[in-house]
Parts: structure tokens; sequence; C-alpha cells
């Protein structure tokens, strides 16, 4: 089931159309990555989600519920991060967190929740404007989930984050999805995205470009296998003849390109047909930077 | 599920705004220049401290205190207001703006209201704060400097009066400044606005349409003093009322 759908949505901004029917489908308990260039629309697209740009009714909808006829249900279970993290800076996390607490009346037992969970314990007395940008950003998502929320809509969570933030970021977002939780991350490092989402979907030219699993993604490009083999010249000529991708790396390897996994078996059948010995095989994973970039290139 | 209720918002922003400068500022400006020029009129009437000999021919509570405090009040007050009005609107922009207060669920009506009912709390807790300290220190002056007779007059209504319009006068004054901060988005902007009005309404006091100007009604609250008489007229009325109906419906368009 989709927690968070759109249904044909287009937006322009002063006769500018910034997107174009965008049919978003988050599913439930799935880390949802929403990638695209910079100025793609991302951030307007969730700025939209969240009510902060005027869209047409009967366009976003939340567990199969309107957005402009239910705002306050939705919204109290969203949680989100928006460009910058959400917090009052003069204040420390605790009073940032107790300050949604009135709002929410979730309770102090939950304060003390967040803060475990985002490993602010110890430093929940001090000052927001003395924390490090981690630190801060550790707050925003800590802040975005006070409520206990659903959904939670990060935008660049990891921007400024320094490798031991970023990988802090990511096992949050994980133990969090283990949580139940669904989170829909824009963003551009897509070495990150690769590592923790289960779903992806690409903005381009205002259009959805490819939305779906991302195994389902990385493999829709060709795959490429190191072959390692005592007749290298050979295998090249056969792979040639049979209309096989083929290239070069060294003296005894080259890479082939095949459609799908299964085909693999067949190309190790003709290598032995015609007495050529693979030595050493190895499948060279795709990485989902060069299938973004595939999918962007091909759509010009 | 309900949006979360006026009440609970405008008990939030008492929680984050409790160590807030500005409103400090403003809550003990009339306690702090009250003070200050009870040292200065003790300092310049050294000679009657503690000696009855030595009198004052006019009524000390507006000829000697109130002289003095009205015009720190009437100078300073607006722009005061200004800032007041300012910090409240900082706090957001300081959170990246007012728009992220509008992905949780309240609406932006009561946002916006919440903080001018704040606002209107701060301007009557400080107005009282005045009246309270002004009386105070006219009771202390009394003993201090016997013959000059405090005890003799009772100004009690009039000095009411004068804090109840002071009240009115900024408050009209801070809802304008809000608008203000929340178009312009600057400290700069609202601030040399309210600065050079409150300068114009001091110089402009004697023109046909001064009324206009509600940041010279506290300038003008002086001269109602000094007469015994303390009222606006009914342009002023109608456009203190002008300013609070334009900032409100202004908060519709945000």
């Amino acid at each position: 089931m989709n927690i968070l759908e759109t249904n044909h949505l287009t937006f322009n901004y002063r006769n500018h159309s910034v997107l174009e029917d965008i049919n978003l489908k988050i599913p439930e308990g799935s880390i949802y990555g929403y990638l695209g260039k910079n100025g793609e629309g991302k951030s307007t697209t969730i700025k939209i989600l969240l009510g902060l740009e005027q869209t047409p009714k009967n366009t976003v909808f939340f567990n199969q519920k309107e957005f402009h006829s239910n705002r306050s249900y939705i919204l109290q279970n969203i949680g989100c991060l928006v460009e910058q993290p959400f917090f009052y800076a003069d204040l420390s996390a605790y009073e940032n967190l107790n300050y949604l607490d009135m709002l929410y009346h979730c309770g102090q037992k939950r304060i003390k929740e967040v803060l475990e969970l985002v490993n602010l314990t110890k430093d929940k007395d001090k000052k927001v404007r003395k924390y490090s940008t981690g630190m801060k950003q550790r707050l925003g998502i800590a802040m975005a989930m006070f409520h206990n929320p659903k959904l939670l809509i990060l935008d660049e969570p990891l921007n400024g984050l320094d490798p031991q933030g970023v990988y802090e970021m990511r096992e949050l977002m994980l133990k969090l999805q283990s949580e139940g939780k669904t989170i829909f991350i824009s963003g551009h490092i897509l070495a990150e995205q690769e590592k923790i989402c289960t779903h992806i979907g690409v903005l381009n030219n205002k259009r959805l470009l490819f939305q779906g699993e991302i195994n389902s993604l990385l493999n829709q490009k060709k795959l490429s296998y190191l072959i390692y083999t005592d007749q290298p010249e050979r295998g090249m000529e056969i792979c040639k003849e049979h209309l096989i991708p083929v290239n070069r790396i060294s003296d005894r390897t080259f890479i082939i390109e095949i459609e799908q996994d299964g085909s693999f078996d067949s190309f190790r059948n003709l290598m032995q047909q015609n007495n050529i010995q693979i030595i050493f095989a190895d499948k060279c994973q795709e990485k989902l930077e060069s299938v973004f970039l595939h999918l962007i290139k091909s759509d010009l | 599920m309900k949006p979360v209720s006026f009440f609970t918002i405008l008990k939030s922003e008492h929680y984050k705004l409790r160590f807030n400068i500005a409103i400090w500022l403003f809550l003990l400006f009339p306690f702090i220049i009250t003070l200050c020029i009870d040292v200065y009129i003790l300092f310049k009437h050294a000679d009657a401290v503690n000696n009855p000999a030595i009198t004052f021919d006019y009524n000390p509570w507006v000829w000697l205190l109130g002289r003095y405090i009205f015009e720190f009040y009437a100078l300073l007050y607006p722009i005061l207001a200004a800032v007041l009005s300012y910090s409240l609107c900082d706090v957001e922009y300081k959170n990246y703006g007012f728009r992220l207060l509008f992905t949780r669920p309240m609406s932006k009506g009561t946002v916006y209201s919440s903080k001018i009912v704040f606002l209107l709390e701060i301007i009557f807790i400080s107005s009282l704060i005045g009246y309270l300290t002004f009386l105070l220190s006219g009771f202390a002056l009394d003993k201090l400097l016997p013959g000059y007779k405090f005890s003799s007059y009772n100004d009690n209504i009039l000095m009411v009066s004068y804090f109840l319009y002071l009240f009115i006068a900024l408050s009209a004054v801070s809802f304008i400044q809000y608008s203000l901060s929340l178009i312009f988005k600057s400290f700069v902007l609202p601030i040399s606005f309210a600065s050079l009005m409150t300068i114009f309404g001091i110089i402009a006091q004697n023109k046909d349409y001064i009324y206009l100007i509600p940041y010279s009604t506290v300038w003008r609250l002086n001269y109602c003093i000094y007469s015994g008489i303390i009222n606006f007229s009914k342009g002023e009325y109608v456009n203190i009322a002008m300013c609070y109906s334009l900032s409100l419906s202004h908060f519709l368009y945000l």
C-alpha cells in the first residue's frame, strides 16, 4: 500500500512550468530516494507534499486521504526536514523538544526517547547554536520525528555533514525504517542513497523519469562481467561474432556486457564449445550513479 | 484531527520567547527610565532632600517626575515597540522563516494572531510596570523630598488614563511595525521607519494631519498630561482602528 501518492501533479511558478504530470507512489515502510539534478523541482515537490505550495485539489493523497480536506490530519502524520533543520538556536535541544511537546502533547518520556535515538542526551542542555552541523542535523531529525509521524520527508539531509555525520544519519534512517517508518529523501549524493533506499524516483525535465524498486533500476542496464581467460584474443573474437559488446582491459582480461543475469550461462557454454577456459569471472556491480547518468542522458 | 489550538500556540510563544532580550528590554524599560530619573531628580534637587523648608510650587507628579519620564517614553517607546515587533518575527526568521512553522498542523492565521496577542500582552505588562514604578517612585520621592508634597496631589485617574492611552497608542504602533517586519523581513527598514516617523511626529505636532500618525500620539500625550485632560480625538480613534484592521487583514494575504 502507498502511504503517499500524487495524482497527475503539475505545478507552475509564475507561468514557468516546474513539474509536469508527476505520479509519485511511495510505498509504506520504504526508504524512497527522490533523485534529480539541481533545480529540477525536488524541493518544490517536497513543499507541495507539505502544503507549502498551493496545488489544485485531488493531486496529493496521504493514506488515500486528500491533502486539502485533511491538512491537519496529514501534517500530524508527517515529519519533515526541509532545506534546513527546524529548531530555535537560542534554545537547547531539550527546550526545542519541550516546545514541540507543548504543541503535540507527547510527554517527557518521548523527549527522552527521541534524544536517545539521535544520540543527543549528553548535549541536551547545550544551546543549539553551539552544536556542530551533524548535531544540528540530528536534532532536525529528532524534531521531525518527535510526534511519531508515519512518514518522514527529508530534503537533502546529508548536506554539510562530515563522513562520520553521514554514517550516523544513514544508521539512523535504517533504524527508523526498521521501526516501521516510511522515509522520503531527496538528494544527489547517489552513493549514499544507493546504500539505504529501497525505492527510487528519478526526476528529469520536470517529469518523473523512473519510479520503482532500486534493484529494478540497477538491473535496467546491461550487466557487465570481468572475464579472465587463457585465450583473450580468441574469446573476444567469438564475442564479436555473437554481437556481445566487449572491451579489452589487460593482457588476459576483458569485459563483456550481457542483457541479463541468466545469459551468462549461455556465454560460458559458448566459451566451452570453443575450448576457451574461463579462469575467473566477476560480475561488475552497476552503480546508481552510472544508472542515473545513463537515464538522464537517454532522456535528452 | 483538529489543528493545534490558538491557546496552545500562544503558550508555546511564551515558552520560546521567554529569554528574548527585546522583550525583557521592553518590559524593564519603564522601570529603568523611572529609576534613572529618580536618581537625576535627587541629584538635581539634593538641597531639598530631607529638608521640608524647600518646596515645589507645582504638581510634582506632572511637573517634576512626569515631565522627564514621559518625554523619554514619547521618544523611545515607539522605537522600542518597533524592536519588540521585529524580534517576534526575527525568532522565526532565524529559524529559516515562518514557513517551517506551517509544516506543523497549525493555521497561518492562528500563528500570526498568537504573536499579536503576545505583543499586546507585553505592551500591557510594560505599561503596567510603568504605572506601578511611577507611583512607587512618587511615594519614594515624597519621603525623600518632604517639601515637594507629592502626597498633597491625587492624580491617580490622570495617570491611569495616561498609561491606558499609552497602551492603545503603542499597540497601534506595534501593529504597524509587526506588519512591516513581516513584509520586509529585515531589521533596518522597519526600525528606520519607526525612528523616522517618531521624529516626524514630534516635529509635526501642530499640524492638522498629526492624528494620522500614530507614532506622534505618545508625544501628544505629554501635552495632555500638562493640561490635565487626556483624550483622543475622533480622528485618532479612527486612525488607530484603521491601523488595527489593516494589520489584521494583511495577515490574510501573507
